[in-house]
């Protein structure tokens, strides 16, 4: 029985079918008129461990993780603002920010200024 | 033997599900400005996966602006898989190539999905991009993650 078991397992997994299908789209312009055509993150290990407590959720979790930059002048400044308000500023550069989340409860945000923070939800770790 | 067989088969399969959906995002933007003329770029991107599905997308878009004029471009792309389900990606630039959007979808079935959405765009010299990911996996709720950056040059 185990073997007509298995054997029906092996038959089932050949039977499904992957599928997966990808689309792109570009487009540039120039003011003279022509056209052509034409995309980075780094990973941080000096992050800093946040433990939520019962109930407390990710910033992330309730908003989006937004970058800006203004040039003008002379200079380039670059902010990343949290959710909850706060504000990370660079001056002189770009800005970035990544957020990750997983199942197991963590929360990964980096910032522009490199502020790299882990969010660990108790209750799913 | 069958049930025994059986039981051995759900208890495997459990804890390969126990932690099977994650989400992620990334964005970034700079700009330069001198003399001569000013220029900006931003981009945004994010990945979704849950049981047997993924789903990704990303955007970007820059300008550049001299003496001779404006140059200006923007992308979108985005790609699902599920290995035993539907999946759908569409993209999308408008004629201006102001405005793009990339929607992938992956979906098994049973509440297993992933899908991740990009609206990156070209407002009057200001780009802004922003990418949003969940994916889902009963058993939790669905994780998310909502990045983006906007690039402008006074």
């Amino acid at each position: 029985m185990k073997s007509i078991v298995f054997g029906m397992t092996v038959l089932t997994a050949l039977a499904v079918a992957a599928q997966a299908e990808s689309a792109t789209s570009s487009s540039s312009t120039s003011s003279d008129g022509t056209r052509s055509s034409v995309s980075s993150s780094e990973p941080n290990n000096n992050c800093k461990t946040v433990q939520l407590k019962p109930g407390e959720k990710p910033p992330t979790s309730s908003g989006a993780l937004t970058s800006s930059v203004t040039a003008g002048g002379g200079t380039v400044s670059g902010s990343t603002t949290l959710p909850n308000g706060t504000t990370q500023s660079t001056t002189g550069r770009g800005a970035t920010s990544m957020s990750s989340s997983t199942s197991d409860g963590k929360t990964v945000v980096t910032s522009s200024d490199g502020t790299c923070t882990v969010y660990i939800d108790p209750v799913s770790k | 033997m069958l049930k025994k067989t059986t039981l051995v088969a759900v208890l495997c399969a459990l804890p390969c599900y126990a932690l099977a959906q994650s989400a992620s995002g990334a964005a970034t933007g700079g700009a330069s400005v001198s003399p001569s003329g000013s220029a900006a770029t931003v981009g945004s991107g994010g990945s979704a996966a849950a049981g047997g599905t993924s789903a990704s997308t990303l955007g970007t878009a820059g300008t550049s602006t001299g003496q001779s004029g404006t140059s200006s471009s923007i992308g979108v792309g985005g790609s699902a898989a599920a290995a035993n389900g539907k999946t759908k990606s569409q993209s999308k630039v408008n004629p201006n190539a102001t405005n793009a959007h990339s929607k992938a979808m992956a979906n098994e079935g049973g509440g297993t999905w992933s899908k991740s959405m990009t609206h990156t765009k070209n407002h009057k010299g200001t780009l802004s991009s922003r990418t949003k990911s969940m994916a889902h996996h009963p058993g939790g709720p669905p994780v998310k993650s909502t990045v983006g950056s906007s690039v402008g040059t006074e």
